[in-house]
């Protein structure tokens, strides 16, 4: 029997750690750990409830449009201005969130897992006269590894023109994330920490000189989704199908919906988005999502057992650091009492038994390609796919909403500071539901709590011991060799874990920056 | 061509979060061809920088010193510790800086590293580090060769 612990905690000081125990080349037991305490909750009491988006979207490097854009809706429902958000602004908001969204995901695709399944060291070997994998091969004959090594050796199936080819496209989608990156400042202003979402709509007015411009940058990255992005995603879903076997998890599926399609209804479960919220399971039947069942369970966590099981609402942070059987500073949030995954493979799945056209025959389209049936969408590779296809569905759309602004009308609305008040936000983040809750207080803030997507997924066990969305996926997974547990990597990869942005620092090894003292 | 300086970091967590500080302090300060970028905890920074003859990574730097210590050094200078990843967050700042390789062409890239004191929930600098901003900004400075003339008032009262 033998342990596998996988922690990349040394290199950027507590994150995500998984922990499994293999019996008869198995997994017989699976536990992910958040390693980082995540203190945020504290920082925000007392203060103005408006410094809240400023905040917020400091929690995390990756993600923060997605927490500016949660606390935007949270405090728009605190202010009592969620049906007053002026068209303008309601497509703005769609528009910043949708470019993060699409950046997020290629970068997550190209810069990340492809590394599993595309071996870039190949290319030391390359003869062809492709600049950019010539520009790789000289990197690689130089030693400069850097971004590829060192890694888990996975079983690398695709041929050699495909592994070149896939190579390239790595190159050519950071031009991508760059062109999307651009596509939001249009509207959002300086990256990465844009200012322009904000409680009451957003900073910025469409003219038709940006409005063009977006247009005219999102062009090109359809292009690229359609011709490069998504036929990457269903090659190596092909060569790799047994990766729909594995990972498959827990099987309930929670969607919180994204995409404000109605400025006029205040209440998010009752509005209309683009992609609804709901859940699903395996049995592929559509229920309703009713965000008074979340509740979060801190039994295997480092906190007091007295605020376990609250609704985040009223959610605390109370310190057990000593607790017995605690191992993750992560909370496990749970649905009516039951363990969901949350991400792009729940928006896909629950809005594809909603009975959302355009997401049905996507999907119908990329199985039968891929040769699956829906219930293989539960699994490593139904992950990427439905990461891929989301985008695909995303950007499209956001080429019709460009044209619906109007140029010059007005994107924002004032609003009045109250003394007393709650509110919530709930928006899909790239890496899925996300939520945020706030009570205010003599105008100012009372309580703050966020679950995040990751909490979600990368949860401990809960009260009643049942594992976390990870940890079910990893279970009775099979592994070749104990030392290079690629399986469970990719694994975890699917889920595109993202954890509270923690420590950045640089730690060189044997202190050697000793010589380089100034002052 | 425009130089750059990138400040980088964690501004929730105190002392971590220097090169967010150090950021909007010379945000206040006239310069002109430089552009300055807050960069926070995002792994695709690099991406607000184009080529140039001068990159100043400003970052926390754990290198033994007391704390508000000053260190200058170019990345090829150092060793740093190297694990696989599994999460963007684990691409740090070298990878990023291996990878600009391919599409920028930068001359010099140095970082003004800054030894933390607290790394802990919280939006303020420590003293130390409030005490040390006006050398920091020296540093970045005379790195960035300007002539700007300057008074850099001790900060008591840092804000994001």
């Amino acid at each position: 029997m033998g342990k596998i612990i996988i922690d990349p905690v040394t290199r950027i000081e507590g994150h995500l750690k998984v922990e499994a125990v293999v019996e008869g080349g198995k997994v017989k037991e699976a536990k992910s750990s958040g390693m980082l305490f995540r203190g945020l909750e504290l920082i925000m009491r007392g203060r103005d409830p408006r410094d809240a988006q400023r905040i917020a979207q400091r929690i995390c490097g990756v993600c923060p449009t997605s927490h500016s854009t949660a606390a935007a809706l949270n405090l728009d429902s605190a202010f009592g201005i969620a049906d007053k958000i002026p068209n303008n602004g309601r497509i703005i908001r769609n528009l910043i969130l949708g470019a993060a969204h699409i950046a997020d995901h290629i970068l997550h695709f190209y810069h990340l897992v492809a590394l599993d399944y595309v071996d870039v060291a190949k290319l030391a070997k390359y003869e062809g006269n492709n600049p950019a994998l010539n520009s790789i091969k000289s990197f690689i004959s130089r030693g400069e590894l850097g971004p590829f090594v060192p890694r888990y050796e996975g079983d690398y199936r695709l041929p050699d023109e495909a592994n070149e080819q896939a190579v390239a496209h790595y190159v050519s989608a950071f031009d991508m994330r760059r062109k999307s990156q651009e596509m939001l400042a249009l509207f959002g202003g300086k990256m990465p920490h844009n200012m322009g979402v904000m409680p009451g709509g957003v900073a910025s007015i469409p003219t038709v000189d940006n409005m063009t411009s977006f247009l005219w940058k999102l062009k090109e990255i359809q292009e690229f989704i359609d011709n490069i992005y998504l036929p990457d995603v269903v090659a190596v879903a092909q060569v790799y199908s047994d990766y729909f076997e594995i990972g498959h998890g827990c099987d309930n599926l929670l969607a919180y919906g994204s995409y404000e399609l109605d400025g006029k209804e205040a209440d998010l479960t009752k509005r209309k988005r683009f992609f609804k919220p709901g859940i699903t399971s395996t049995s592929l039947k559509f229920n309703e999502f009713d965000p008074a069942k979340i509740t979060e369970e801190v039994k295997h966590s480092w906190y007091a057992d007295a605020i376990s099981g609250r609704h985040p609402s009223q959610g605390d942070v109370v310190l057990d650091e000593e607790k017995k059987g605690a191992y993750s500073w992560l909370k496990s949030p749970r649905y009516d009492g039951t363990v969901f995954e949350v991400g792009p493979l729940a928006r896909i799945m629950v809005n594809y038994v909603g009975g959302n056209p355009g997401v049905k025959s996507l999907v119908d389209s990329a199985l039968s390609q891929a040769g699956i049936s829906p219930d293989k969408m539960f699994s490593v590779m139904g992950r990427n796919l439905a990461r891929a296809l989301e985008t695909k569905l995303i950007a499209d759309a956001m080429a019709d909403w460009v044209l619906e602004l109007k140029p010059s009308e007005p994107a924002y609305i004032s609003y009045e500071l109250p003394e007393e008040s709650t509110g919530m936000g709930l928006v899909g983040a790239a890496r899925g539901a996300l939520g945020h809750w706030i009570e205010i207080k003599e105008s100012k803030i009372a309580n703050y709590q966020v679950i995040t997507p990751s909490t979600w997924n990368i949860s401990p066990k809960d009260d009643e011991d049942q594992p976390g969305p990870l940890e079910q996926s990893i279970l009775g997974t099979k592994i070749k060799d104990e030392a290079n547990p690629f399986e469970i990597v990719r694994i975890v990869r699917s889920f595109d874990p993202c954890l509270a942005c923690s420590v950045h620092l640089l730690s060189p090894k044997g202190r050697d920056v000793g010589g380089f003292r100034v002052c | 061509m425009g130089k750059f300086v990138l400040g980088i970091g964690n501004a929730l967590l105190r002392d971590e979060g220097i090169g967010c500080h150090v950021a909007h302090a010379l945000e206040e300060i006239p310069l002109p061809d430089v552009q300055i970028i807050d960069g926070g905890t995002c792994p695709d920074v690099l991406q607000f920088v184009d080529d140039t003859d001068k990159l100043v990574i400003v970052d926390a730097v754990k290198g033994g010193g007391t704390p508000g210590q000053i260190y200058r050094f170019h990345l090829e200078d150092i060793t740093l510790e190297q694990k696989p990843f599994l999460s963007l967050h684990d691409v740090g700042l070298v990878d990023n800086l291996m990878l600009m390789k391919f599409w920028r062409k930068i001359d010099d890239i140095v970082v003004v590293g800054v030894e933390p004191r607290e790394i802990n929930w919280g939006l303020e600098l420590s003293p130390e580090l409030q005490e040390k901003m006006p050398q920091i900004i020296h540093t970045i400075l005379s790195e960035l060769n300007t002539s700007a003339a300057l008074s850099i008032k001790k900060r008591n009262k840092v804000r994001l």
